[in-house]
């Protein structure tokens, strides 16, 4: 029988606000910033910069120079007419990007209160009796909690920006409607809809492998802390990290902690990474990690 | 048929204190066993380590099983209820039904949604919003509509009222006695279970002070009441217990045939409240 669906209903039914109203309210503000910048914020840029580069040792000088009249919307129309149907892609691309930035920091911050706070607040709230007297598994209640972080909340965080996403655009064809050059062409056709989407849910993916080690840790603390499961979390690796620097003059700890725990610089060619020795030591320490969360959430009590 | 429980020295710590010292005892198949204990006695540990929510020291076979690696494998056959409110507060009525049909395999919901509509409990309200008399009712409504062999409740009535608690057993009386599911039942009220039962454990300090099947009960137990010109008769045979009553002495005495006692008075069978109590001052070294 599979339960995996109503084991992740269940932390939807508990999560509620910060599953599903926190990025409705986030996706929401947005897009009244978005709906402001069209009414109330009309632009008037004067932008230049100035960029120096040196190929082949001699010195070059760019100078960009732009000038925007009229909202967000009318300037990209203005920027657009510059652009081929490539540079628009990049363009539109970009602009997602920076959409999905907002709502991302969030969904990062929930995944790792989620996963640090589940299975001690099953416990803390005695929850784990009526849990535990139910037929499921503990390793199938931990995975079940893992996939509740790394699966079904990316996907519910990435509808709000797709939403998002297409309401800029929706937005910006509305407010050039009587523009000569139609909405279509200019940004829903080079618009990188699905291929962006899809490209997060890799990101996601990879992330869900690449942190592996982040999100099994924070699910043995949580199966394991008496008070305050931050302070373990926290607590152990600053403590790993200190002592690498006491004993040697080296850093393998503490850059493999960091480069595990936290998104990277976007520019990071994660296909790369994907089948490197780094990712299959990352995949280890995570699987022995959730051992450990699923052992200590078979030997789990009240507190 | 094999024993539906066997526990063989089940010992549990926390810290220094021995929760459950080297209890052994077994169930048998369609038996009803009260486990009555006072406060601290053990009673919730030895029902939590029963159905694997608590790690222990000992061997212990339920239902065929070993708890501690197959919990989720016994709990298609036993059913938990804990003494006070484990349902999260978060937990809406009606999905704690979606839950427990999404995860029980044996759990029938039309017969959960009719114990509810026998109560107050609205279906859109969170447990958070129930009184205690509701959560326990919801607990056991859910609980209840699971077929199962073995059930294991832990002062499943307390603080109910009398109403809910006559009702409570007369439900539990009409549901499984039929049925050859097992029930283990910790309680303080005892009277209010006594004719149920088909066995008795008394619980003490972690140790078992009394094993008995309730029709092995007259054989084993006697009470009589002592004249004060038959005390020193009485105490020769060394009762387990003795308490003043109206003038006269109230005596329990253990393996001393009733025709041994009939000189002294009328000789009946103690109440489970009062071998209760007899035990356990025993136990403790006090008649």
């Amino acid at each position: 029988m599979n339960y995996m669906a109503i084991l992740i209903q269940r932390e939807f039914w508990e999560h509620r606000n910060t599953f599903i109203i926190l990025p409705a309210i986030v996706a929401g503000l947005m897009f009244i910033v978005m709906l402001a910048g069209v009414l109330y914020a009309p632009l008037n840029i004067n932008f230049s910069s100035e960029t120096t580069s040196e190929p082949n040792g001699q010195q070059v000088q760019i100078s960009t120079e732009r000038n925007f009249e009229g909202n967000w919307a009318e300037a990209m129309q203005q920027e657009f007419s510059t652009l081929d149907s490539e540079q628009r892609t990049v363009f539109l691309s970009t602009a997602f990007t920076g959409i999905d930035v907002v709502l991302s920091v969030v969904l990062w911050l929930v995944i790792l209160s989620f996963l640090l706070n589940c299975l001690f607040n099953d416990r803390r709230d005695r929850s784990i009796l009526f849990w535990k007297s139910m037929p499921i598994s503990d390793a199938t209640a931990v995975l079940a909690k893992l996939a509740t972080a790394l699966l079904a909340l990316p996907i519910v965080y990435l509808s709000a920006m797709a939403a998002l996403q297409i309401s800029w655009l929706g937005l910006f064809t509305l407010s050039t409607l009587d523009a000569e050059a139609s909405a279509w062409d200019m940004v829903w056709v080079p618009a990188p809809i699905l291929s962006h989407w899809l490209r997060y849910l890799g990101l996601v993916l990879f992330y869900g492998l690449w942190c592996l080690p982040l999100w099994g840790w924070l699910l043995a603390v949580s199966a394991n802390a008496k008070r305050t499961p931050l302070v373990s979390a926290l607590g152990v690796p600053l403590c790993l990290i200190i002592a690498e620097r006491l004993i040697s003059d080296q850093a393998y700890i503490e850059s493999w902690i960091k480069a595990h725990s936290m998104p990277m610089d976007p520019s990071t060619d994660i296909a790369a990474l994907l089948f490197s020795a780094d990712m299959l030591l990352a995949v280890l320490v995570g699987t022995l990690w959730l051992g450990v969360a699923i052992w200590l959430r078979g030997r789990a009590d009240e507190l | 048929m094999s024993n539906v429980v066997e526990a063989h020295g089940i010992s549990k710590k926390y810290g220094n204190f021995n929760a459950l010292d080297s209890v052994s005892f077994a169930i048998q198949p369609g038996s009803i066993v009260g486990l009555i204990g006072p406060n601290g006695a053990g009673k919730t540990t030895a029902l939590k380590a029963l159905v694997g929510l608590t790690p222990f020291d000992g061997s212990l076979s339920v239902l065929g099983t070993d708890p501690r690696k197959d919990r989720h494998k016994l709990m298609e056959r036993a059913c938990f209820v804990a003494d006070v409110g484990v349902l999260p507060r978060w937990l809406k009525v009606s999905n704690a039904l979606d839950y427990a049909d999404g995860v029980h395999p044996k759990f029938n919901r039309q017969r959960a949604e009719a114990m509810l509509a026998a109560t107050d409990i609205p279906m859109h309200k969170r447990v958070a919003q129930l009184s205690k008399g509701m959560l326990t009712q919801l607990h056991l409504s859910l609980v209840m509509a699971i077929d199962v062999d073995l059930l294991v409740l832990d002062e499943p009535t307390l603080g109910l009222d009398i109403l809910y608690r006559k009702s409570f057993y007369q439900h539990l009386l009409n549901d499984y006695c039929d049925h050859q599911t097992s029930i283990l039942i910790s309680t303080h009220q005892v009277e209010e279970i006594e004719a149920l039962l088909t066995h008795l454990l008394f619980i003490n300090k972690g140790a078992i002070v009394l094993d008995c099947a309730m029709d092995e009960l007259a054989a084993r137990f006697n009470e009589v009441l002592v004249a004060p010109t038959d005390w020193a008769q009485a105490e020769g045979l060394s009762p387990i217990y003795s308490r003043d009553l109206l003038g006269k002495k109230a005596m329990i005495f253990e393996d001393t045939p009733a025709a041994k006692l009939a000189d002294l008075g009328e000789v009946s069978t103690p109440s489970v409240a009062d071998l209760f109590v007899a035990k356990l001052q025993t136990a403790r070294g006090i008649k």
